[in-house]
């Protein structure tokens, strides 16, 4: 049985805290291939068992902080039809059993309304919201909306964000705090940066107790297993698996991949026993 | 400090990656606009070589054939041919003094780019410009023009491989490179401080043009005409005469294939308020606000928003936005060329064709319209439009 408390972000990450574990936060573009086909795979995440949060993409016709990976996928999804009133369609009609969040760009909002986009969230079970190009100074009115209809409104860090400026930021915050890994735009990469250990340092300090989540190059299980090693609350995958949506993969190849992934956010001893 | 709102438009909308390098630029510009030893620099380069100050040049045949008193603003004299060059000396000198090495831009035309190109070589940096595949295509002369200036032409194949794709291109690599790299925006267009600082290395272009119609009329002009992409060249004209509350300022947009058609850049007619690429503004884009494509013949015009402060100029009504269709601009280009002996760029004869359609109403009337560019850049264009093959 599933209760309100499961899709709430701050139990979720509370639970998981408890449990030693981190959170597999998995990103899939709404729309692609299809509309119906990513409701079909949105749904396969949530059943796997492996995804603690599910990140899924409004799509925006001109993401300025993706990589050709999910450029490719917006472009897809466009071409597919994909629009707002689908994507709540889609959210809805989903079987949550964990909380998911929105990740889209400020003019979708705007277009659709700032007040209306928090209402139909909060009406269809989006538990978060996360505006690519939306810094804190703009954020106001949407962050409003948010604390209004009960959704939480995720803050952006990046390495470049300034200790006092993280405070400035995540003064408030809820939810959890997406981390960016390093600087540049989403897509997978071969290595982390070097220094995330110091940033991810900065970025919990100021985040207090809101749950501080790292994405950005997230590719397989060595960076999740790595990032949450370094003390993150969650590690956010989104271009590994909208890679494999692109090259056809089956709901099983991905359940599998996400499966791996999970494991990498558990503590060293269990991952080894379950080896 | 600069102000980063135009009424209700403008504003910074970028990913949080870049606010504390737009902040950084804001400072820099900051620091360094009043500042005497700058505007020196600035000014030696303006003169000495740009080759500024650009003639205010009386058209006596079209004024004679249409029945008003039509000065051209010659920005296509200015070094490199076109207006583009007074940005690009002016921020590569802010860059130079904020330590910075290197310079990245987005072109459309190709103007932009080489005007970067340009400047970077002048002040010995680097530099790498993103441009759409199309417009790389449409645009082939002034593509090997910025590698014979050394600069490295990258081509932006997604999307509609167009301005608007190279413009976010550009965002995306800026973002791995802020250290040694300043992004030298090319139009009074995208996140604060850029619409403010464009505008303010434009603005020379009405500074002369007021002094020089006053000195050559004795007698400000009835009417200012410039075309409008994202908008830094009219700015740039309109910013001389926005207190001469009599003169008549007018931006012309690109109506490509006509407004019915839904093929063109004409924000002020299809378009409604929305963000794109960092500002609020108008813009083309369906219900949902995925931004439209847009059409127009000359590439400089073809995209999907407009310069924050035009909504604003517009909404108070101190400044009113026209278009003409491609067809138009083609006739202007040829009429000029034919009757004046200049050849315009195809950005610029949006603005010669409006004169030309409102000459009954401009009757007797002294009238300045700003030729952005200058034309060679468009002779294979216009050549396929007329079928010739050359």
């Amino acid at each position: 049985m599933i209760s309100k408390g499961d899709l709430k972000l701050s139990e979720k990450f509370d639970r998981l805290k408890a449990e030693g574990e981190g959170a597999l936060i998995a990103y899939i573009t709404l729309g692609d291939p299809s509309p119906a086909e990513s409701l079909a795979i949105a749904q396969s995440l949530i059943d796997s068992g492996a995804v603690d949060v599910l990140e899924l993409g409004v799509p925006f016709s001109d993401p300025i902080a993706d990589g050709p990976v999910i450029q490719a996928a917006v472009d897809r999804a466009l071409k597919a039809g994909m629009n707002t009133d689908l994507a709540f369609e889609i959210a809805g009609a989903l079987d949550k059993k964990v909380p998911v969040v929105y990740l889209t760009y400020y003019n979708i909002v705007l277009q659709y309304g700032i007040e209306r986009f928090a209402a139909s969230c909060s009406r269809s079970g989006v538990s978060g919201l996360i505006v690519a190009d939306l810094p804190h100074e703009e954020s106001g009115e949407v962050r409003a909306a948010c604390a209004r209809h009960g959704v939480d409104y995720i803050n952006i860090v990046t390495p470049n964000t300034s200790e006092a400026r993280m405070r400035k930021i995540l003064d408030g915050s809820s939810g959890f705090v997406y981390l960016v890994s390093t600087m540049g735009v989403t897509g997978k990469r071969k290595e982390l940066s070097q220094s995330l250990r110091p940033v991810l340092e900065r970025a919990k300090s100021a985040a207090m107790e809101t749950p501080v989540a790292v994405g950005f190059g997230i590719s397989g299980p060595d960076h999740v297993g790595d990032v949450i090693g370094k003390g993150a609350d969650g590690a956010i995958v989104g271009s590994a698996i909208v890679d494999m949506i692109a090259k056809g993969a089956s709901a099983g190849d991905i359940k599998e991949f996400v499966t791996v992934l999970k494991q990498a956010t558990k503590p060293v001893t269990a991952f080894a026993e379950k080896k | 400090m600069i102000e980063s709102r135009y009424g209700e438009y403008g504003g910074t909308y970028v990913p949080e990656m870049l606010v504390p390098a737009l902040q950084d630029v804001a400072a820099g510009y900051e620091k360094y606009r009043n500042d005497p030893g700058f505007r020196a620099e600035l000014d030696d380069y303006l003169k000495q070589f740009v080759g500024r100050p650009t003639p205010l040049t009386l058209s006596r045949n079209m004024s004679r054939k249409y029945g008003f008193k039509l000065y051209l603003k010659r920005e296509d004299q200015a070094f490199t041919g076109a207006h583009k060059i007074n940005n690009t000396i002016g921020q590569a000198l802010l860059a130079k003094r904020m330590g910075k090495t290197r310079l990245i831009a987005e072109t459309g035309a190709g103007q932009h780019g080489v005007a970067t190109a340009t400047a970077a070589r002048a002040l010995g940096m680097d530099c790498t410009i993103f441009m759409g595949e199309v417009d790389i295509e449409r645009q082939k002369m002034n593509v090997f023009r910025m590698r014979l200036l050394g600069a490295e032409v990258v081509a932006v194949k997604n999307g509609t491989r167009t301005l608007k794709d190279a413009i976010s291109e550009a965002m995306r690599s800026w973002v791995t490179c802020l250290d040694d790299t300043h992004y030298l925006f090319g139009t009074a267009y995208g996140p604060h401080p850029f619409p403010a600082m464009v505008k303010d290395f434009q603005s020379v272009i009405g500074r002369e043009a007021r002094a020089q119609i006053l000195e050559q009329e004795g007698d400000l002009p009835a009417c200012v005409v410039a075309c409008v992409g994202g908008g830094s060249n009219a700015i740039g004209i309109f910013s001389g005469f926005l207190k001469d509350e009599a003169v008549r300022l007018v931006g012309v947009e690109a109506g490509g294939c006509g407004i019915d058609s839904g093929k063109h850049a004409a924000r002020f007619q299809g378009g409604s308020k929305g963000v794109l690429h960092g500002s609020y503004t108008y813009v083309l884009q369906d219900k949902y606000g995925q931004i439209s494509d847009t059409h127009s013949v000359s590439a400089g015009l073809d995209y999907a928003a407009v310069g924050p402060e035009h909504s604003m100029l517009r909404d108070i009504g101190r400044a009113e936005y026209s278009y003409a269709t491609d067809d138009e601009a083609l006739h202007a280009f040829r009429e000029l060329g034919m009757v004046e002996g200049i050849l315009p760029a195809l950005e610029s004869s949006h603005a010669v064709a409006w004169a030309i359609k409102n000459a009954e109403e401009l009757k007797g009337k002294t009238v300045i319209v700003n030729l952005s560019g200058r034309g060679d850049k468009d002779v294979y264009t216009v050549a396929k439009h007329m079928g010739v093959d050359i």
